[in-house]
């Protein structure tokens, strides 16, 4: 008798349930007489079985009936899920569709309605309130290079000026692009970036005066455009407030 | 150290050789004990049978009644088969009416002679680690008797499936079950 033969007919098995035919019964004994191997296998066997009929008694192991009454398996749950999830769409259609939509479109006309009023009124403002008035006589400073050795350039601010405008006129130099920094000791007061030069060669930045109070500033001028960055002028400005 | 061949056993007792009964005793005891058991479903008639197998087996060696060596597993196989059906015999003279095919249909399922302690607590570990389906399985296998053909029939998937559920819980059931053994022993 061969071991893959007893594989193939689960010989083992059919031996332990009593269900060989006695020539069968016969050669398997005579086998397992001499094969340690399938001695092994075949008390396995034989606890085994016996382990399962008392495991079903004990309720360890259930039947078909009691296992598809209580746990459909894979197939049933992924059944149970899919019909859930197709019923909770189904109310969420529902409830979009019957409730939240009229809420919504009543939310947007109410949301145009409003826009338009403010719309109405903004233009009612703009048409009520003068526009901001230019402002004329705005103070002007022309700033030299402080590496000349020149005197700071002077500017006395009135408390009506609103902007003042530095006149720098860099020289020539490769950068089209200019930033302006403004210095008050080693404090940033305030930056102006992407300055261009004009047809005149010269450079003009408007500052607020209110972020200039009276005192000394140092205004650096950074090429920037085409890199690489690189100052090209620093300046001297004293302010002065009546 | 292997054990001796059957010539070797057969020429061994022969020529009076100290210790060769024992090693014959020792090479087939278990497994004629597992078969007197397994028909006289008594543990007390099983020590029995094996020892009067064993006296005559070794009595007709001796005797040179054995027709080759090659033939000794048959031999003492068909001498268990004799004092089993001696065994019945005598029970029948005594009144006790069972027959062997009576007692396989009372006892088809050997429960009682080879269930443990330790073979319940290994069931017990590999059906925790069974699937649903698996169950089911080992179930109609061990329970409902049905063949691998049927269950897989019933179950609408391959034999091969069905063989495989049933040797991987055999195979854990038995590393399991021998772990126990072991841990008895010592």
């Amino acid at each position: 008798m061969m071991h893959s033969e007893i594989e193939k007919a689960e010989t083992i098995e059919r031996y332990v349930r009593n269900q060989l035919a006695p020539a069968e019964r016969q050669a398997f004994e005579e086998h397992f007489l001499v094969c340690d191997e399938c001695f092994g296998k075949l008390q396995a066997a034989e606890h085994f079985a016996a382990g399962m009929h008392d495991a079903v008694k004990h309720g360890l192991l259930p039947g078909r009936s009691q296992t598809q009454g209580t746990n459909p398996g894979w197939f049933g749950w992924a059944f149970a899920a899919t019909a859930c999830i197709a019923l909770i769409m189904a109310g969420l259609v529902g409830w979009a569709y019957f409730a939240r939509m009229p809420q919504l479109r009543g939310e947007l006309r109410q949301a145009v309605t409003q826009l338009k009023t403010e719309k109405q009124s903004q233009t009612r403002t703009e048409q009520s309130v003068p526009l901001v008035q230019a402002e004329a006589n705005v103070p002007l400073v022309m700033l030299q290079a402080s590496r000349a050795g020149e005197q700071a350039a002077r500017v006395v601010l009135k408390p009506n000026d609103m902007q003042l405008v530095l006149w720098i006129e860099p020289g020539p130099s490769r950068y089209r692009d200019f930033r302006m920094d403004v210095f008050s000791g080693d404090h940033l007061v305030t930056s102006v970036d992407h300055l261009e030069l004009s047809q005149y060669g010269a450079l003009a930045a408007g500052l607020p005066t209110k972020q200039l109070p009276s005192g000394d500033f140092r205004i650096t001028l950074t090429g920037q455009n085409p890199p690489p960055a690189a100052l090209a002028g620093e300046y001297q400005l004293q302010i002065r407030r009546p | 150290m292997l054990s001796p061949t059957d010539t070797e056993l057969v020429t061994n007792i022969q020529n009076g050789q100290m210790g060769a009964e024992s090693a014959l005793y020792e090479k087939y005891s278990a497994k004629v004990y597992y078969l007197a058991l397994r028909e006289s479903k008594s543990h007390h008639d099983a020590e029995d049978v094996r020892a009067e197998t064993f006296l005559r087996v070794i009595q007709a060696v001796r005797g040179n009644q054995v027709r080759s060596a090659e033939a000794l597993p048959a031999f003492i196989l068909g001498v268990t088969r004799n004092v089993l059906r001696e065994l019945y015999a005598r029970r029948k003279q005594a009144g006790d009416d069972i027959s062997t095919e009576a007692v396989h249909l009372l006892t088809a399922s050997h429960e009682h002679i080879f269930l443990d302690r330790e073979v319940q607590l290994a069931i017990e570990k590999t059906i925790q680690r069974l699937k649903s389906r698996e169950r089911t399985i080992l179930h109609m296998c061990f329970y409902e008797e049905l063949s691998t053909e049927e269950i897989a029939r019933q179950m609408s998937i391959a034999p091969e499936r069905v063989r495989l559920v049933k040797s991987r819980a055999l195979k854990r059931f038995r590393e399991l079950h021998d772990r126990m053994k072991m841990r008895k022993v010592f």
